[in-house]
């Protein structure tokens, strides 16, 4: 069984954007919605590629991978189990998204 | 005859060795060095582009330019970072445990708390009006960020 590979640059956009949708081209919430099925539909590991971006805010970051426990419930244990993460240019990346995930808490429908 | 002249032997060889060892602990310092002084730059021009885009108009080509260009300069400034790292870590034995001790300089989560602070919400809301007060956040950010990266610099070298 090998690892699903996703490359934000080459599978997403080279020019990640701002956190929602409704703020511009290739937010975080844009990457979320893709990953989303990828990450049902796999039974291996989802290995996130970061090298390769014009650079990505904070707010891209939560939105992408906080988001998946904020607004699609995904527990973060099932998340840090399947997802893995590379950047040889900037690993700190990798870290911010990991505290993303722990911080975030999942939203209570209205 | 030749036993007699091992000392002289293992004093010339020690010598080579700890000539050897300094020349290198040297060179590595100046690379160190080197890339403290290039993420230094890359931080200058990063600071400079994150004023412009908080400050820049609503719906402006400026802000679009200043907004790629921050996020871009903070990943050249993560790289660099991450390099002072690589050129930094070296590995001492000891007798306890864990045997082997990692000396490095580790910015990873300053750099974390530099994105953060520069980059954080409303910063890529185009909704958003200018706000050049937010200059004094990128600042005060910045300001930590190299506070802590003279210290990790200056804990390296002793």
């Amino acid at each position: 069984m090998s690892n699903v590979l996703f490359s934000i640059a080459r599978d997403f956009s080279p020019n990640p954007g701002p956190r929602y949708i409704r703020q511009g081209a290739n937010s975080g919430e844009a990457l979320r919605r893709k990953l989303l099925p990828i990450l049902n539909g796999a039974s291996e590991k989802v290995v996130i590629d970061l090298d390769g971006t014009k650079g990505i805010g904070s707010s891209f970051l939560d939105e992408a991978f906080g988001g998946l426990v904020r607004s699609e419930g995904k527990s973060k244990d099932d998340l840090l189990r399947k997802l893995e993460f590379r950047s040889s240019v900037d690993p700190s990346y990798i870290d911010e998204i990991f505290d993303s995930i722990s911080k975030a808490r999942p939203e209570t429908a209205h | 005859m030749w036993l007699g002249a091992l000392p002289t032997v293992l004093v010339g060889l020690f010598s080579i060795w700890a000539v050897h060892r300094l020349t290198k602990g040297r060179e590595r310092e100046k690379s160190v060095f080197e890339a403290y002084k290039l993420l230094g730059e890359h931080l200058s021009a990063a600071k400079d582009a994150a004023i412009g885009g908080w400050g820049a108009a609503k719906n402006s080509a400026e802000r679009a330019r200043a907004i790629a260009e921050t996020k871009w300069r903070l990943q050249q400034v993560g790289a660099a970072a991450n390099r002072v790292s690589i050129l930094s870590a070296s590995y001492t034995w000891r007798l306890a445990f864990p045997p082997r001790r990692a000396r490095k300089i580790d910015l990873t989560q300053e750099m974390v708390a530099l994105r953060r602070g520069i980059t954080i919400d409303p910063f890529e809301d185009p909704t958003r009006n200018a706000d050049k007060s937010k200059a004094a956040d990128v600042e005060r950010a910045v300001g930590e960020f190299l506070t802590r990266l003279d210290l990790a610099f200056s804990d390296w070298l002793q």
